[in-house]
Order: C-alpha cells, then sequence, then structure tokens
C-alpha cells in the first residue's frame, strides 16, 4: 500500500517536472503577451469600445478589460476590493457626486510623480484643482464637463420677442435680469410657461458658478458664505413664480423637454447627447444655446484614477495619456464621442473644436463651449469628503423652497448647518 | 472510556458543514461587527481601539439615531396593523366566498410580495409625482383635491405613501401565512357553530379568531422584526438626486438606512456598527416583549 502512494506521488513530480522542463526549452521566438488594462467605469458603448481598439492599434502591448460599474457603486466596489484584499482596477472612474469621498479615501497613485509623469503643465489650469486631493495628489485627467444654458427656441421667440442667441445673452447679463424677465414670462402666458423647471436646475447653475467652500480647514463649516446666495437665488426664482416645481431628472422632469411650458435647462457639453437629445429626439433645429448669466461653469465630470494597488499602473497611465493628453486621443473624443478633451494647447486653435450642431439650430456648440466657457472658468470649487452630505443638505432646503414653506434662507442654512453637525460631530459652525 | 468509534462520529461529521456555515456567515460577523464597533475604522486602513465611544455618541450625542428609530416604529405602527387586517380579511374571504376562484385570487394578491422593490421604488414615484402622478390626477379628476399634492415633498405624505406601499407589498404574505392556519381548522367547529345559530361574524370571533392565536403571534413578531430592518422600500422610493437621505425632512430614514449610511456611504463602519448593534438591542427588546404579551393572553385564556 506504501509502495503504491509512493509510486504515484513519484510520477506526478515526474510529470511536473516534464512540463517545466519542457517550458524552458521552447524557443524565445513567441511574441511577449498583451498585458491587460483593467478599467472599472460604466461606460460599455461601442464608442468607447472603438477607442479602446484604437489605442490597442497604437499600443499592442497593451488590451483593455472593462469591468462596468455604476457610477454610485465605485465607492462601496473599491473599498470592498481593498479592505477584502482583492484586486483593484488599473484605471477607476471617479465622477464628480463622489469624487470628494473618493479623493479623501487617499488610495490613489499621484500621476503627476514618477513613474506615472503626467506633464501639468499640458492641462487645461482650470482642471487641476478639480483633479486633485486635499493632500496635493493629483489623481489623474478627465475630459471637461462644463455647463451652459439650453433654451427652446419657439418659446423663447414667443414670450422673449427673440430666438437668436447673441440677443438673449445680452437680455440677461445677471441673474437679476433673468428674474425680471421670467416675471414678464409668467404674465405673459398668463402663469403657464415657467423660466425653469425645476429649482434643481437653479441649484445646478449656481452651485457651478460659486467657488466659496462649504467646509473649510476640514471641520469648519462655511454654508453662510457658500449656501447662502445659491438658496438665495432659488428662493427668489420661487418667489417670483418663474421656476415650475418639479424635481431633477424625475420622469415627469424628463418629459418637460418636449413641452411648451419650460423654456430654459441647465446643459453641459455632455447634456446634448445624453439629456437634451434623449429626451427629445424629434427637437432637432427647436433648440438653442447661450452662455448663461455670470457664465459658463463646471458641471459633472469623471476623473480617471490610478489606485496605487493598481498592478499594471505605467499600462493604465499609457492609455490615459494617449486617450486624453494626444491630439490623436482627442481627436477620436471630439469625432466619435463630442467630448473635450484636457489638452491645454488644443484651445490655442480655434478651429480644432468647431462644429455646427442641426439640433441647436446649426449654432457651433463646440466653439461656444471650448472658447466662450472653458477658456474662461477660473477657480473652481475645490471636491471635499462631505460633498454628498452638503448635496443632502442642500436637497432638505431645497425641497422646503419647492413646497412653498414659510421659511427664509438664513433659517435654512442655520438647517443645514445642523443636519451636517449631527451626522459629523467633527464639524463646528 | 468509549471509544471513539467512526460510527459515533457519522453524526457530528454530518451536522458539521452547517455548523461550519454558520461560524463563517453568521456568527463570525455578529461578533467582528461588535469588535468594529468599539473602534474608529473606515474598512480600509487601520483599525483604532476607541472603547465605548461610538456608543456613547450614539445613545448621548446623536439625534439622527433616534429620529430614525422614532420613523420606523410610527411606519410600523400604522403598517403592520393594517398588513395584518387585510392579510386576515382576505384570506377569511377567499376560504369563505372565493372557492372556485381562490388559486388565481390567491396569486394576483400575492404578485406585490415577490415583485422586486426596485421596480415598486419607481411605481410608487410615478404614481405619487406631484405634478404627473395617476393619484394626483385622479383626485383632482374626481374633485376630492382641488390641488395636487407634493405627496414626496412633505414629511407627512412621504410616510403615507411609505405606509401604503408597504401595506400592499406585505399584506399578500399575511394571507398565506393565514391561509395555512385557517386550513388546520377543523370544519366540525364551524359545523357545529352554525347548528347553535352562530352567523358568520360570530363564528369568524369565537372560532377563527382564537384558533390562529400561534399563527398571529408568529406573524406579529416576524413583521416586527422585519419592520424594525426595513431599508428596501423607502430608500428606493426616495432615492432620486433631488431627496434628501429617507425623503423629506428624513421623514423615513429608517434606522437600518442611518446604519447604511453611516458605514458605507461615509465609511465610519465603527459608528454604523454601533448602530446596527443598538438596532438589535431595540429588536431583542421589541421580539421579548411581543411574546410575553402574546404568551400572557395564551395563558388567560386556560
Amino acid at each position: 500500500m506504501k509502495s503504491k502512494w509512493l509510486a504515484i506521488a513519484l510520477i506526478m513530480v515526474t510529470t511536473v517536472a516534464i512540463s517545466f522542463a519542457g517550458g524552458s526549452s521552447e524557443p524565445v521566438a513567441t511574441a511577449a503577451k498583451p498585458q491587460a488594462i483593467h478599467v472599472w467605469g460604466w461606460d460599455n458603448s461601442d464608442l468607447s469600445k472603438k477607442t479602446y481598439a484604437a489605442f490597442q492599434a497604437a499600443y499592442p502591448q497593451y488590451y483593455i478589460e472593462t469591468t462596468i460599474i455604476q457610477r454610485q457603486d465605485m465607492e462601496q466596489k473599491l473599498q470592498t476590493a481593498l479592505a477584502s484584499g482583492a484586486d483593484v482596477p488599473d484605471v477607476a472612474w471617479i465622477e464628480s457626486t463622489y469624487r470628494g469621498s473618493l479623493f479623501a479615501m487617499d488610495i490613489w497613485e499621484d500621476a503627476s510623480k514618477p513613474p506615472l509623469n503626467i506633464d501639468l503643465n499640458n492641462v487645461l489650469p482650470y482642471l487641476l484643482p478639480l483633479e486633485t486631493t486635499a493632500k496635493g495628489v493629483y489623481v489623474g485627467p478627465e475630459v471637461p464637463s462644463i455647463g451652459g444654458m439650453a433654451y427652446k427656441r419657439a418659446l423663447a421667440k414667443q414670450y422673449l420677442g427673440t430666438d437668436d442667441p447673441q440677443q438673449l445673452k445680452a437680455m440677461f447679463p445677471t441673474w437679476e435680469a433673468f428674474v425680471e424677465k421670467g416675471k414678464e414670462v409668467l404674465k405673459k402666458s398668463g402663469g403657464k410657461v415657467y423660466m425653469m423647471s425645476s429649482p434643481w436646475n437653479t441649484f445646478i447653475f449656481k452651485n457651478g458658478q460659486t467657488n466659496a467652500p462649504y467646509v473649510v480647514n476640514d471641520t469648519q463649516l462655511n454654508l453662510k458664505a457658500a449656501a447662502t446666495p445659491i438658496l438665495q437665488l432659488i428662493y427668489d426664482m420661487k418667489k417670483a413664480g418663474i421656476v415650475d416645481t418639479y424635481e431633477a431628472n424625475s420622469p415627469a422632469e424628463n418629459t418637460s423637454y418636449t413641452d411648451e411650458t419650460h423654456i430654459f435647462y441647465p446643459c453641459a457639453n455632455w447634456s446634448v447627447t445624453f439629456t437634451i437629445k434623449r429626451n427629445d429626439p424629434n427637437g432637432s433645429g427647436r433648440w438653442g444655446f447661450i452662455v448663461p448669466p455670470d457664465g459658463g461653469f463646471p458641471m459633472g465630470g469623471t476623473v480617471q484614477g490610478i489606485p496605487k494597488k493598481a498592478k499594471n499602473k505605467i499600462g493604465a497611465v499609457t492609455f490615459l495619456k494617449y486617450r486624453y493628453l494626444s491630439e490623436a486621443g482627442a481627436k477620436m473624443l471630439r469625432d466619435w464621442q463630442g467630448y473635450f478633451a484636457p489638452l491645454k494647447s488644443l484651445y490655442k486653435d480655434d478651429k480644432f473644436y468647431d462644429l455646427a450642431d442641426p439640433f441647436f439650430g446649426g449654432q457651433n456648440l463646440q466653439k461656444i463651449f471650448a472658447q466662450d466657457i472653458l477658456a474662461k472658468i477660473k477657480d473652481p470649487r475645490r471636491p471635499n469628503k462631505y460633498d454628498q452630505q452638503v448635496a443632502s443638505a442642500f436637497n432638505v432646503a431645497i425641497q422646503k423652497i419647492n413646497t412653498g414653506a414659510d421659511v427664509n434662507v438664513a433659517d435654512l442654512v442655520t438647517l443645514m448647518e445642523t443636519e451636517l453637525m449631527q451626522r459629523n460631530p467633527e464639524l463646528k459652525r | 472510556m468509549r471509544n471513539f468509534s467512526s460510527k459515533s462520529a457519522t453524526p457530528y461529521l454530518l451536522i458539521l458543514p452547517y455548523f461550519l456555515l454558520y461560524f463563517a456567515f453568521s456568527l463570525f460577523p455578529v461578533l467582528f461587527t461588535f469588535v468594529i464597533s468599539l473602534t474608529n475604522w473606515d474598512g480600509f486602513s487601520e483599525m483604532k481601539f476607541i472603547g465605548l465611544s461610538n456608543y456613547v455618541r450614539l445613545f448621548t450625542k446623536d439625534p439622527t439615531f433616534y429620529q430614525s428609530l422614532y420613523n420606523t416604529l410610527f411606519v410600523m405602527v400604522f403598517s403592520i396593523p393594517a398588513q395584518i387586517a387585510l392579510g386576515l380579511l382576505l384570506a377569511v374571504l377567499l376560504k369563505d366566498f372565493f372557492l372556485r376562484a381562490r388559486n388565481s385570487l390567491q396569486l394576483i394578491n400575492f404578485l406585490p410580495y415577490i415583485t422586486t422593490p426596485v421596480a415598486v421604488g419607481i411605481l410608487f414615484q410615478v404614481l405619487f409625482d406631484w405634478k404627473v402622478g395617476t393619484v394626483n390626477a385622479a383626485l383632482v379628476g374626481l374633485h376630492i383635491l382641488k390641488e395636487p399634492i407634493y405627496w414626496l415633498g412633505h414629511a407627512w405624505s412621504a410616510r403615507l405613501v411609505t405606509i401604503i406601499l408597504l401595506v400592499w407589498k406585505l399584506f399578500g404574505y399575511k394571507m398565506i401565512m393565514f391561509l395555512a392556519g385557517l386550513s388546520t381548522i377543523s370544519e366540525e367547529l364551524y359545523d357545529a357553530a352554525k347548528i347553535d345559530g352562530a352567523n358568520w361574524w360570530q363564528s369568524f370571533y369565537r372560532i377563527t379568531l382564537p384558533m390562529l392565536q400561534p399563527i398571529m403571534t408568529f406573524v406579529l413578531i416576524t413583521s416586527i422584526i422585519n419592520g424594525l430592518r426595513l431599508f428596501d422600500e423607502p430608500q428606493l422610493l426616495f432615492m432620486s438626486e433631488s431627496q434628501p437621505i429617507g425623503g423629506p425632512d428624513h421623514a423615513v430614514e429608517t434606522v437600518v438606512m442611518n446604519f447604511y449610511y453611516a458605514a458605507f456611504r461615509n465609511f465610519n463602519f465603527g459608528y454604523g456598527s454601533a448602530i446596527a448593534y443598538g438596532l438589535f438591542i431595540v429588536i431583542f427588546f421589541f421580539s421579548f416583549l411581543s411574546m410575553r404579551m402574546m404568551n400572557k393572553g395564551g395563558e388567560s385564556e386556560k
């Protein structure tokens, strides 16, 4: 019995030894196997895959493997992977809503330092604070996401007297002028037509256009300075009756894009495809675009971060440099997906982003975004780990305004402060 | 000394897998959660032992815990009796009056229970939408309301919608439980009652209800335990970008929701674990109380 087990063991050892020996005697003529670059993100469209294929053609030593993870799940997936010791991706998508808390996790490689060496002088300056953690780690590049104001041409013509973007822009030099005009529209339409569909849309504009931090020095709330102007504008619009009561991005609000009772909407470069055209697929020619009062602003955005524990950081940064910080990548982003690139040098040539959009009556949206908005954004609000909670506190306040409750802005700010301090005892007024 | 033969080891080996799985996936997480609750931990960096500080904060400095507990109990107090009453009523009606169509009616009434919470959340968001919701359209159309109500925008209406959702979703499960219980009651009791001149209501009150007491105890205790663990439905109903955590004024933020946001959104696993243990204490207390009350009721009848 004992000799039988010994014989089996000897055969197994011999087999293993032969297989290793056989492997080492093979000639070294075969090409090295391409290395995988693992990307966690939520875009699995054909256009994305086309971009990956182009990168793989340019860099055959790499190939992209994507895992689809929705933006709201990215935090937990990364945290679970880190806590359990499982593999983390080489590139993780970090959407703006969750950017503050993801940056605060302090798990990111500094992509501007060796060996990754992204040259920050090549990146649009306004993006750098949005892509850098509080500890000064540059996380990675992103497609610039900037917002302006879309409008329905027919309603603008009927109630404002013109649908010409230059004339409309001149009509609204400030938000106060916008509110006053809104009152006229309301009166003219017998109370039926609103300037905006949702007070949350007003929030999107004003929040993006202001840059005072909500929390300073890690624990000091700054809501009186930072939140008051935002809530005041929402309150003034509600009081004037020029903003409707839809909830942001609700199915009901999405149907308002095709109605004849709401004129203006926030519109990022990505909203053109994912919001306006999606909600109004037959609306070609019906829309116009202007730079809003107080100017364009950052709106959304997804940073591409390389975790410290990624296995293929060099591959990851090669991919990011190709896709976002090269002219070839910028052309793909522009031509295939209608996106901008963060490469600063491109914006010196005002012909690089130059495309009329028939959906917007032939307006050259790319040029407007590139020259009138991107080039003029300065010093945006930096991501902070309390951003999601601040957003929830804003929702409480905006909801109170939306219901028509008898409130004033100072009380709403106090309510927001109380709420944040209850959930985070380290925060102070 | 007894020899440990393979025959006496076999039963232990057969039940070992269950106990291994129980230790690995039930007992260890429960105990480890308590360990985490004594620390300050974000889930991936080093744990820092802080003793009972999380519990001190939970019970003495955090009004959101008590608010979430109040919200949970409020929803339970109104939704559980309604679920039980409706479930019992339907069970009795199906048994006594709808014998032929019983199977299909059973299935129809059970469907809400097996509908995925995500779909239910979206459905109720659309039904109770302020501007275009079906409920407002119907109530305004029938002149019951002059103006549509912002159902998902006020604390009182948010709780009402949540209660309606829970009753709708869970009464079918109660109905099935009661149908099972009704099937154990002998028909001879009802026949004897008929001979004695009892009407339907008297039979229900004097025979059906007392005979259903064991099932009622089970349904009530499990409803209370599940009610205290409420999370899915309010979370999905108020998950849109414009809603704060737990709906308007956090009116339906439950204890489990509070724990979820503390642990998995704010990465404060230590404090989240303390909330979980706080909930455990509450569930234990309520389970103990319900069993004492139900058993006392049973004893007094003897």
